[in-house]
């Protein structure tokens, strides 16, 4: 066993204090957040900071749970999420293998018109425009199918493709592989850490789409989570902001507000456990060339 | 002989086909008389179907809906109602406009002085906006509820009307006080600014919740500060001690002048009572991290100020938000203050900008043929029985009759009524029960003079004619510059705050004239010696 130098020692603590004081602040609002919304608002009047709840009231909860798009809007998100997952990933796996592997001609013009997409794109109409044309306004699939592709993510894997050894593709090509065979029996395996990154990052983002859902939506029917729990807050502060006087509703907005986070919040906590040592491994992954 | 005969034949025969043709012909004509108005009650039973586009809340769904029907079967119409999420109505009903596939009705974005639609000009030059002037002649509940001040604010430039307002009540707005806090400390009602410094300074220091901390304040406002674009504005009523508020004042010469950029830098008078009052620690010290009036009116709801500036309509529901915190809560209005200085512009009078607007509905090009069809359905929504429906519901669904009087089915701000005042389309805006709902039956009456009050000060106190219907782009340029949205805020604080010496509000207002704010004031004269 290797003996720690006073020095090393010290270092050590110290890290455990400052890691342990950033973990308390990362915590603690997430924590204010769920006490607030398990709170009475006398209660959160008296104690604001309050980790823990000191009277448990599920006023707040009632109040978002019981709209009658509740349920609907839950479904539409996990649909988006789910499907629209799947598809952002097998897209940019599908776009990113020829431009690393396959070596296509013209490669770097593809890359050009793709990177281009990063700093310009067409603006609100012209994209409202062409998702009319295509007949999917007022469809799930206008959440999903406009950006199947996130150019950042695309750029990870591709990264990720371009550094996995060129002798492993060879020798399956010597062997009889065919492309595809070669990108779903070898490329995709190896790069499950990856994966599961980009696959993290387009569930959040598919989870919290919001104005995509405003515009393209009309059906209540198919308004997706955020955009109800937004309007549940709006509706709210609409009146508190005296932009109409009619409707003075009794709210208590913090309450609700914190309530509308948790729900909100919840399912992507839930999962995200299964998926952290692949996030980690994949945020590693393009940091270490082989 | 028989020439003659034959000519007598010849006559008589065209004389019977002429009566058999002239017969012929009203007895076509009586028939399609008759068929017209066969056809024109067959077209008179027939629905007018049409669209239209407006915001509503997630509590509000158009399909079997009893409301939705209801208001289809006596107005006779097939309204299809596209609702809208309210937090982005304008992206929305834009990319709406823009895939051509917009309805006949789309709702018209307005603040209550006029027409703010960034689509409105090209709508109107591109007749995608049809004129309604002549068909609101025949909408005798339309012309009566509408305020004439909305009619003139929403005119356009070439003398037609495109548009139909929705209005709201036009009043002033009080401020509310803890009326049990005063009472404990023994102070009178505030009149004077001197008045309120003291009566704010007892407030933070007596402990009027009697909670044993000295966390309570007199007032707070949002950081924004007077550059808010809310209609309530705390810091706003007391600058009307000085008529150094954000309205416009006749001088008496027949000019006007913007209160709190008045060239002879009244506002100062106002900046010095804010900087006693955060002296004196009764001015909220967290001030500058308020975001928004909602944060602003939740610590009047905490009890932790003791006043707010308020609609006189919301004053029970203020009560039942602090109730659960401090039962003993009881809330009183008090008028403007006046200061030892007010008598320096006694000769000056409010002129009112204030249209009572609250957004408004076009009817689209798709809508040709069926305006006056339409416009009937929206006089009927005013009319007595529509008003009715608009307001309460159905009977039986959402409400029962007991005589005279209506009882809920539900509680009030709940289902219905939570969706129902984007709904409405049209209101009467002067109406109390739109207003006052008696949500604590003893404030009903306090309530109903206050509100009477509110109203009769607009037409007591503004005068009426004179800048009605301007719309100013240099107004609207200028509120988008850095010296009004970040300047403004940032001097007005360092002044208060004591960084800053009063004097250098004298060279915040060289900077606000020389940024466009000389043109604004020149446009409004112009516009109010033409409109006097």
């Amino acid at each position: 066993m290797i003996k720690m130098s006073r020095s090393e020692k010290a270092f050590d603590i110290v890290n455990y204090i400052i890691l342990t004081i950033l973990g308390i602040v990362t915590l603690y609002p997430l924590l204010n957040v769920l006490a607030i919304s398990l709170s009475t608002y006398t209660a959160y009047v008296e104690s604001p900071l309050m980790v823990f709840p000191t009277k448990i009231d599920f006023e707040a909860y009632i109040r978002i749970l019981s709209n009658p798009l509740i349920l609907s809007s839950y479904n539409n998100t996990i649909f988006v999420t789910v499907v629209g997952t799947v598809v952002n990933v097998i897209m940019t796996v599908l776009t990113a293998y020829p431009l690393a592997k396959a070596k296509v001609r013209g490669v770097r013009v593809f890359m050009f018109f793709i990177m281009f997409t990063m700093l310009f794109n067409g603006g609100l109409i012209p994209t409202f425009l062409v998702v009319k044309n295509l007949h999917l306004v007022n469809t799930l699939w206008a959440l999903i199918l406009p950006t199947a592709i996130s150019t950042y993510n695309f750029v990870i894997v591709l990264n990720f493709f371009e550094s996995i050894p060129d002798s492993l593709e060879e020798s399956a090509k010597i062997d009889g592989a065919g492309h595809l065979r070669i990108l779903f029996s070898i490329i995709v395996p190896l790069s499950t850490p990856v994966l599961a990154t980009i696959a993290l990052f387009y569930g959040v983002g598919n989870w919290n789409r919001f104005f995509d859902a405003v515009i393209y939506i009309n059906d209540r029917s198919k308004w997706t989570l955020s955009l109800l729990l937004r309007e549940i807050i709006t509706e709210n502060s609409d009146v508190l902001n005296a932009l109409d006087p009619m409707n003075a509703v009794t709210v208590y907005p913090k309450t609700v507000q914190s309530a509308t986070i948790v729900v909100t919040i919840l399912p992507i906590i839930c999962a995200y456990p299964f998926l952290q040592k692949y996030f980690i491994k994949g945020i590693m992954a393009g940091a270490v060339k082989g | 002989m028989k020439n003659k005969f034959l000519k007598v034949m010849s006559l008589m025969m065209s004389m019977c086909i002429l009566v058999s043709v002239s017969a012929g012909c009203s007895g076509q004509k009586a028939q399609k008389q008759e068929q017209t108005k066969e056809s024109q009650n067959a077209k008179k039973a027939e629905p007018v179907k049409f669209s239209i586009l407006l915001k509503a809340g997630p509590e509000f769904t158009p399909d079997n809906n009893a409301w939705v029907k209801e208001i289809n079967e006596k107005a006779n119409a097939d309204i299809t109602w596209t609702a809208v999420p309210i937090a982005n109505i304008w992206e929305k009903r834009n990319v709406i406009m823009a895939s051509n596939d917009y309805p006949e009705v789309i709702i018209m974005n307005t603040t209550s002085k006029g027409v703010t639609d960034n689509l409105y000009d090209s709508m109107v030059k591109n007749k995608i906006v049809l004129p309604v002037d002549d068909y609101i002649k025949n909408a005798p509940n339309i012309m009566k509820y509408t305020h004439k001040s909305a009619w003139e604010a929403v005119k356009n430039a070439d003398g037609k009307i495109y548009m139909v307002p929705r209005c709201t009540i036009v009043r002033e707005d009080f401020m509310a006080i803890r009326k049990d806090w005063r009472e404990k400390l023994n102070l009178s009602v505030p009149k004077t600014t001197d008045d309120w410094s003291s009566f704010f300074k007892a407030i933070a220091t007596k402990d009027p919740d009697g909670n044993g901390k000295a966390d309570t304040y007199g007032v707070s406002d949002t950081n924004e500060l007077m550059s808010s674009s809310s209609t309530v504005i705390n810091m706003e009523y007391f600058a009307r001690a000085w008529n150094a508020d954000r309205n416009w004042y006749d001088n008496g010469k027949g000019e006007v002048e913007y209160g709190v950029f008045a060239k002879d830098g009244r506002f100062k008078y106002a900046l010095d009572f804010y900087k006693k009052l955060i002296s004196e620690k009764s001015l909220d010290q967290d001030i500058m991290t308020n975001k928004g009036i909602a944060s602003v009116n939740e610590k009047f709801s905490r009890g932790v100020t003791s006043a707010h500036r308020i609609f006189a309509g919301q004053l029970d529901s203020q009560v039942i938000a602090i109730k659960p915190i401090q039962p003993s809560v009881q809330v009183e209005l008090v008028d403007f203050p006046t200061a030892p200085e007010s008598k320096n512009y006694a000769k000056e009078k409010l002129v009112f900008t204030n249209a009572g607007l609250y957004n408004a509905w076009a009817l689209t090009n798709k809508a040709k043929g069926k305006e006056q069809s339409i416009i009937n359905v929206f006089d009927w929504m005013l009319g007595d029985e529509g008003w009715s429906v608009l307001s309460n519901g159905v009977e039986g669904v959402h409400y029962k009759k007991d005589g005279d009087k209506i009882i809920r089915l539900e509680p009030e701000y709940t289902s219905f009524t939570k969706w129902i005042g984007n709904l409405q389309q049209f209101r009467r805006p002067n109406d109390e029960s739109l207003w006052l709902k008696k949500q604590v039956p003893e404030m009903y009456q306090y309530q109903k003079e206050w509100l009477d009050k509110s109203v009769k000060y607009v037409t007591d106190n503004y005068v009426q004619k004179g800048l009605m219907g301007i719309s100013s782009d240099k107004e609207t340029n200028f509120y988008k510059k850095d010296t009004f949205t970040k300047k403004f805020v940032e001097v007005t604080a360092k002044i208060i705050y004591g960084e800053l010496p009063l004097t250098a509000w004298d060279d915040y207002l060289k900077e606000v004239y020389s940024s466009g704010w000389d043109e604004v004031t020149k446009e409004y004269n112009d516009y109010y010696k033409a409109h006097k």
